[in-house]
């Protein structure tokens, strides 16, 4: 498995031309001896129009990434045609599962488009008769000069109406067996400036420039999986800075960004809408979030911005446990392979874990800005489609009504290894007078690790500092993928050899780490060695701490008889040993 | 730049274009590298012009007839565009 993360990370869409051409080299070398298990065979004929070598390199490793291993022949350039009619015996004794025609505006000629397409439905006809194949083909693209400039479509027989007239015939014309590989559509996407620069054509004939060659390859990969049953079938959302802006355990259910009052919000609003239209023709969604349920399950009923309902969710999972655990439960529940899912994420942690844990999963770890999100998942191709059924349109609906829902398996002893991937470090220490600001935000701002609910004004924060019986603590945490800055707060007030924490604080962005223990190892120490024999907590549950509920209980503290539930009191003695 | 400016920052797009270290001699040309094919040449080209950030012409690309020439070319388009 390790061969397909190193291939993800090879051809990456931020990986130069060269390098990719360098990886799929090394992988094509050494593909005969590497394991395929899962991956479906697929001889793939290019007949081209162009000088296609290095797209077609490039195809092989982008569709190795689909789950298709490819084996490629190509037609001498120009051939395309020659192939067919002369019924060349090398491409007939190989039989190609998949015919895929490389060619572009200059192989058509504009003088009919109805004498046009009849002619290339006799190729693919031929082709299909010959091989017994799929056919991949591509649109077409209009030149960026125009005769007739804006007025252009108005002119019948002109180039610009003769390429969209042709482009919808070959659409309305292909048989089922015939797929079109759009690359109009991906032009318009890259910009034709960046994808064709008319010298490279005069010199070399590519089909596109190189710097774009890893796009167009991974667009038509994106076409031959979807012929060898490899899209994606499951679309596996995070939701905080995923389908809203902020944490809903922290901010609330009024308080996270969607809709239309802030550009954030309308961001969030056009990737539901996005996702919603995914859904309604096919795909299923799954929600795998670190939340609380009820918290995360409360947005979508109780917010009139969602354009996501629960009953576009076929599975929910929101809950603690490390997320490959939410996705294997997922799977079980919907009964898709891991192979068929995609999962969307903004951490890169929680990426990075999946990766690792769950090869097999495609990860699409989404930009910073949210107003990219649509195009950062669409880029991938994952979902092509090469028919569209009434099943498709009513398969959400069908989860919906079996009642899916993701249970959950126990947690895995790899965990261990994952948060020591991690490399973390933290620090542990009092906060300076000029980072009271950030103490009382983060005071403010955090609900779900909060132990007693407790508020400061920035001026008490300052004074806690002076305070001889307050002992204040902050934490700061580091991993690979970057700093957290400051976490975790912590107030201890002394009163002889008894210490109370009368609150503790920690971002949610770093649950589920181990943080907490590390926290109290050191208070526990720090404590002692200032004499203090009994530690005092105080825990007031609220409807969204429920992820502090065993946390004194882990911590090794002892419910107080007599106290309510309203207010709990916990209290752990210290030993001499350990001052 | 310097002329020899330009020939280590090429040193470094020929590495990375034909995967192994070249060492470039004015005089060298395509025959005397291995692998230097139509096709390597303009992953070359294009190379060089992404790195060098400068945009060659149809004919410039047509008369490039050793390293020399390239490194030439390269150099005088660079000292114009700077």
């Amino acid at each position: 498995m390790s061969e397909r993360l190193d291939l993800r990370a090879q051809l990456d869409d931020a990986v130069d031309v060269n390098d990719q051409l360098a990886a799929v080299a090394a992988l094509r070398s050494r593909a005969a001896e590497l394991r395929d298990d899962g991956m479906t065979q697929c001889r793939l004929a290019v007949l081209t129009g162009y000088t296609s070598t290095l797209l077609t390199d490039l195809v092989f490793g982008h569709a190795w990434l689909r789950g298709v291993k490819l084996e490629t022949m190509e037609s001498g350039f120009g051939l395309f045609e020659q192939v067919l009619l002369a019924e060349d015996p090398a491409f007939s004794a190989w039989k190609p599962d998949v015919v895929y025609f490389c060619v572009g505006l200059e192989h058509f000629a504009l003088d009919s488009v109805d004498a046009e397409v009849a002619r290339w439905k006799r190729l693919w006809e031929k082709a299909r008769a010959l091989y017994g194949c799929d056919v991949v083909m591509n649109t077409v693209v209009e030149p960026r000069y125009r005769t007739y400039g804006n007025y252009e479509l108005k002119v019948e027989g002109s180039v610009g109406r003769k390429v969209a007239e042709l482009n919808l015939a070959l659409a309305r014309e292909a048989p089922s067996y015939v797929h079109l590989h759009d690359v109009s559509f991906l032009a318009s996407n890259l910009g034709k400036d960046q994808m064709f620069d008319p010298k490279w054509h005069a010199v070399a004939k590519l089909p596109a420039n190189l710097a774009c060659l890893p796009a167009y390859a991974k667009s038509v990969a994106g076409v031959i999986a979807a012929i060898r049953g490899k899209s994606k079938k499951c679309l596996v959302l995070d939701l905080d800075d995923t389908l809203w802006g902020g944490v809903v355990g922290d901010d609330g259910v009024d308080g996270v960004r969607l809709g239309a009052e802030s550009a954030e919000g309308e961001s969030f609003v056009r990737f539901q809408t996005y996702v919603k239209s995914l859904a309604a023709r096919g795909v299923l969604l799954a929600v795998c979030s670190k939340n609380d349920d009820a918290i995360a399950r409360a947005v979508f009923t109780q917010r009139p911005e969602m354009v996501l309902t629960l009953t576009d969710i076929s599975a929910f999972v929101a809950n603690w446990e490390p997320k490959d655990q939410g996705l294997r439960a997922i799977a079980a529940a919907l009964n898709v392979l891991p192979e068929s899912m995609v999962f969307v994420d903004d951490s890169p942690a929680e990426c990075a874990l999946v990766r690792s844990r769950m090869p097999e999963v495609a990860v699409v770890e989404l930009p910073r800005d949210p107003s990219r999100y649509c195009e950062a998942l669409a880029a991938h191709a994952f979902f092509e489609p090469i028919a569209i059924s009434n099943e498709d349109r009513q398969r959400a609906a069908s989860f919906q009504a079996e009642g899916a829902r993701a249970a959950l398996a126990g947690e895995s002893a790899s965990y261990a290894d994952y948060l020591a991937s991690l490399k973390m470090e933290t620090t542990i220490r009092a906060w300076r007078p000029d980072e009271s600001p950030r103490v009382t935000q983060l005071l403010a701002k955090t609900n779900q690790f909060n132990l007693t609910g407790r508020r400061y004004t920035d001026p008490q924060v300052r004074a806690l500092l002076d305070d001889a019986d307050v002992v204040p603590l902050c934490l700061d945490l580091r991993d690979r993928f970057g700093d957290y800055g400051l976490v975790s707060v912590l107030i201890g007030r002394c009163s002889g050899d008894v210490c109370a924490i009368e609150c503790w604080v920690m971002s949610c962005r770093v649950f589920k780490r181990g943080v907490e223990e590390t926290m109290f190892a050191h208070v526990r120490a720090e404590l002692a060695r200032r004499g203090v024999r009994t530690v005092r907590g105080t825990l007031v549950p609220t409807p969204r701490n429920g992820y502090v509920t065993d946390l004194f209980a882990s911590l090794g503290f002892t419910r107080e008889h007599g106290d309510s539930d309203h207010e709990q009191r916990w209290e752990l003695p210290l030993s001499e040993e350990q001052a | 730049m310097t002329r020899g400016d330009v020939e280590t920052m090429l040193t470094a797009v020929f590495a990375r274009v034909f995967g192994r270290a070249v060492t470039l001699r004015d005089a060298m040309t395509a025959q005397d590298v291995e692998g230097w094919d139509s096709l390597t040449n303009v992953r070359l080209l294009d190379a060089v012009e992404r790195q060098f950030k400068i945009s060659l012409a149809v004919s410039e690309v047509m008369a490039l007839e050793s390293v020399g020439s390239l490194i030439d070319t390269i150099h005088g388009k660079v000292a114009r565009d700077a």
